[in-house]
Formats: C-alpha cells, structure tokens, sequence
C-alpha cells in the first residue's frame, strides 16, 4: 500500500523532480508559494500529467508517459478539496455535496443523504439549502470539504483546506482530517502546527522535493 | 462637494445624434405610418398567416439546430487546442459578416441538387434542399449559428476549466460533466445565445431567398413576405413590419432585463 511517484514534471517555470513514497495515513506538503505544491496534488489527482517517470497507487501504475499510460482523474478514486473552493454554482450545497455519490450511479435521495450526514460532521449543516453564490468563504470551504469526505475516496487531497476557516472552525477539521477513513491524505498547508499533525512531511522547494516521516 | 458637470464637447454631441438620429427615424417613420387600426386585419390575412408559420417553424427549428450543434461547436472551439483553431473559428464566425446573398449562393452550390453534396445528397437518399422548408431552415440556421457559437464560447472561455476539473475529481466522465456542470453553469450565455441565434433566424432573408425561393407556404418567410407585400399591399407590410420590429424589440428587452433566466 503506496503512492510512488518517481518522474519530473514542467509547467511554465516550474520543474518538480518528484521521488515520493507516500504510505497510508496523513501527509503534508508545505513550501513556499509557487513551489509546486498544488502541482504536486494535481498531479496525484490526475489533472496534470508527467513529463517523465512514473506513478503508482497501491501498485498500479496510473501515469506513465513513457508507456502510454493515464489514467484519468475520474477514475483514480479519490477527491480533492480545490484552494478556491470550485463549488457547482447551480446546485445548493447539498446536492453539491451529493454530487460524488450521484456520479457513482446512487439514486438522488440516497446521494442526499450521504451529503447530509458529510455535511453534519463539517458542522455545515444549515447551509444544506443555500447556493453558493451566497455563501461566504469559510462557508463554501466547508462545504467543499464536506463533498471530498462525502466521496468515500482512497485519496483525499486537501489544497489549503482550512485557509479561509475561521479560526473556531479549524480544530474541528483538522480532528476530521487526521481521521479520515481515506487510505491516504495529502494536505498542503501553510501553518505548521497542521503540518505537524502528519505522519509524513514532504518539504517542497526551489523544485528540491525532500520527505521526512515523523513520529 | 460634487464637481461641477463638465459640458460635452460639441465636436462629439453632434455626430453622436446624428448617429441616434439614423437609428431612430426610420423606427418612428415605421410606427408614425403603420396601419394601427386594420393591424389585427392585416396580420390574420391568409397570406401572412402562412409566412407566419413559416416564420416559426424556420426560425424555432433554426434555433434547436444551433443549439444542437452550436454548443458542441462552442466547447470544441473553447477547450480543444488546435493549430488551425483561429482559423476554424474564423470560417465558424464568417456569415456574421457574409452578405446574406453570398451565403445563398455558396448554398446553392454546395446543397443544390448539382452541387458538391447536393448530387450525392439527391442520388443517394432522394433529399433536395433548395427551394424547400428544410433548405429555409438551413439557410437560417447558417446565418444564425455564429451568433450562438460566439455568445457560448467567449462564456465557456471566461468559466475556465476549474468546475470541469471538480467534477472529474467527483467521478465524472468528460461527457457527463459537460452535461451536469458546464451546461448548467453557463445557461445564461446559452439562453442569450439562443435568443439572438432565433431572432438572426427569424430576420433572415438574402441566404434564404436566394437558396430557398420565395414559395408560399413553404419558404415563404415574414421577411419575404414583407418584400412581396411593399410592392402590391404597403399596408400590410408595414403591418408585418411592427411585427418584426415588436419581436426585435422583445428580445432586446428580455436579455437587457435577464428576464430569460430565472
């Protein structure tokens, strides 16, 4: 049971020479901005591609350019939690919430009550009913949290996921966080405190990626 | 305090009425002469009767074909990168500016029945195009899919591919997400784009009269049957006209007003 991503990627600027074993359980990524943190989850997800190298989820390979190899972000299994949210601006929060679960062919009122219930655990239960044109930051962060836990997935990858929470808000997520039922978390942050709740650190600079497990 | 209102300069008032003025007088000219009391009698005339439903089923089919086919053409033209892609967008934008008659003409020639794909269309499955309803509908929508094909793509570029990228990572394939998230989320530009693409539609007459004819009944649009009736009966095409112009004046109103969405 590993995530192994060995291979280089380019984007613009950027240039990540990638060697990671990631093993079930809490990883953070931190670094500064533009290092190619973000990069690193998109990538994980399935939205950016190698240039080179390979990477492996629990032993299948699911991004080789080399040997044609991509699978798809749509079927890697896992959800992500966006920096800037990227709630359906057409649906209320809890059929955004229900959105993963009605991808993976539940009928609408099983969906709904899966969502309900994610929803409850990032205590965002009253705005099941709000669009989120109308809902502040903090608000659509949770619900967007709440759509990547309500998708049961084998990888959840957090973007800054507590960035525009306030404060009260934030021991709660974490506590959901470092337990979730996911095999795998990757959680890039920018608070240190966060970054210690990990059972792996991955350091991201200048494009030198470095990997510490702590205990 | 507020600062004293600046006056505008004369240089740019007087062109700037005259302009208004170009626009303006000929509406009030058609309104100022259009037969208000036999109104009702002039538009229940048989004849227009018949453009008038011509009229729609052109211009409603028209509409549904852009839609259609505009918006797969609109995300194509949106999200797939290609070398010739300004090229291919300028060929998709060309009868904005085509005169009508040209785009007729290069109809004809293509869809006649001895045409590039008119002899094969003719021979092969017995359809003839020019000078039948289904030629009408295909010269509107001609002239009409590059007004919906704009409006969409330049509303799909600004949405930016981050709700596509979150329903991926929620499991759904490209052909779902486009049906449950990119559609949905850009309803208004679809909306707005459909309205325009009907009202070009409707309005059309040099792509039609020239590759579709003039037949009562069948291709016989309100547009054509306003040219036929300035000659015998100025009446009733200045009766048709404030039709014309009504339904013009609608579609502006409602997309100014957003009264099409929600």
């Amino acid at each position: 049971m590993t995530i192994i991503v060995r291979g280089r990627i380019r984007r613009g600027d950027l240039d990540l020479r990638l060697d990671l074993e990631l093993r079930p359980g809490l990883t953070s990524i931190v670094g500064p901005n533009g290092a190619g943190k973000t990069t690193i989850l998109r990538l994980l997800a399935g939205l950016e591609a190698l240039d080179e190298g390979t990477l492996t989820v629990d032993g299948r390979v699911v991004d080789s350019p080399s040997t044609g190899v991509f699978v798809p972000a749509e079927e890697r299994e896992l959800a992500m939690v966006f920096q800037d949210h990227r709630l359906l601006p057409h649906l209320s929060a809890l059929d955004n919430v229900a959105y993963p679960w009605r991808r993976r062919g539940h009928d609408r009122s099983t969906a709904r009550d899966h969502a309900a219930a994610a929803l409850h655990s990032v205590g965002a239960d009253a705005l099941a009913a709000l669009r989120p044109p109308s809902l502040s930051g903090g608000q659509s962060q949770r619900v967007a949290i709440a759509r990547a836990i309500a998708a049961d997935p084998t990888a959840l990858l957090l973007d800054e996921p507590l960035a525009s929470v306030d404060p009260d808000g934030r021991p709660l997520l974490r506590e959901l966080f470092s337990s979730s039922p996911a095999t795998y978390t990757v959680w890039v942050t920018h608070d240190s405190n966060d970054a210690d709740l990990a059972d792996c650190l991955v350091t991201v600079s200048a494009g030198e990626i470095h990997q510490t497990e702590q205990t | 305090m507020r600062p004293p209102t600046r006056h505008a300069p004369a240089p740019l008032l007087i062109p700037a009425g005259i302009g208004l003025l170009i626009v303006a007088v000929p509406i009030i000219g058609l309104l100022q002469r259009a037969p208000w009391s036999s109104l009702a009698a002039q538009l229940t005339n048989p004849a227009v009767v018949d453009a008038i439903g011509v009229s729609l089923i052109v211009s409603i089919v028209s509409a549904m074909l852009c839609l259609l086919l505009g918006l797969p053409l609109a995300w194509a033209l949106a999200r797939i990168e290609l070398r010739g892609g300004r090229l291919i967008r300028a060929a998709v934008m060309l009868p904005m500016v085509l005169p009508p008659v040209v785009g007729g003409t290069a109809l004809l020639f293509a869809l006649g029945r001895r045409g590039l794909v008119g002899q094969w269309l003719d021979r092969w499955f017995g359809i003839t195009l020019p000078f039948t309803t289904a030629g009408a509908i295909l010269a509107a929508t001609f002239v009409a899919l590059p007004f919906f094909v704009t409006t969409v793509e330049s509303a799909l570029r600004q949405n930016g591919t981050e709700l596509e990228e979150a329903a991926a990572v929620s499991g759904a394939r490209p052909l779902v997400a486009f049906l449950t998230v990119t559609v949905p989320a850009s309803r208004e530009s679809i909306v707005a784009g459909l309205a325009l693409a009907w009202a070009r539609a409707l309005g059309e007459f040099g792509a039609t009269v020239t590759f579709a004819g003039n037949l009562a009944g069948r291709t016989r649009t309100l547009p054509l049957q306003t040219f036929i009736a300035l000659e015998s009966d100025p009446e009733a095409a200045l009766a048709i006209s404030v039709l014309l112009l009504t339904i013009s004046l609608g579609v502006l109103v409602a997309l100014r007003c957003r009264w099409l969405v929600r």
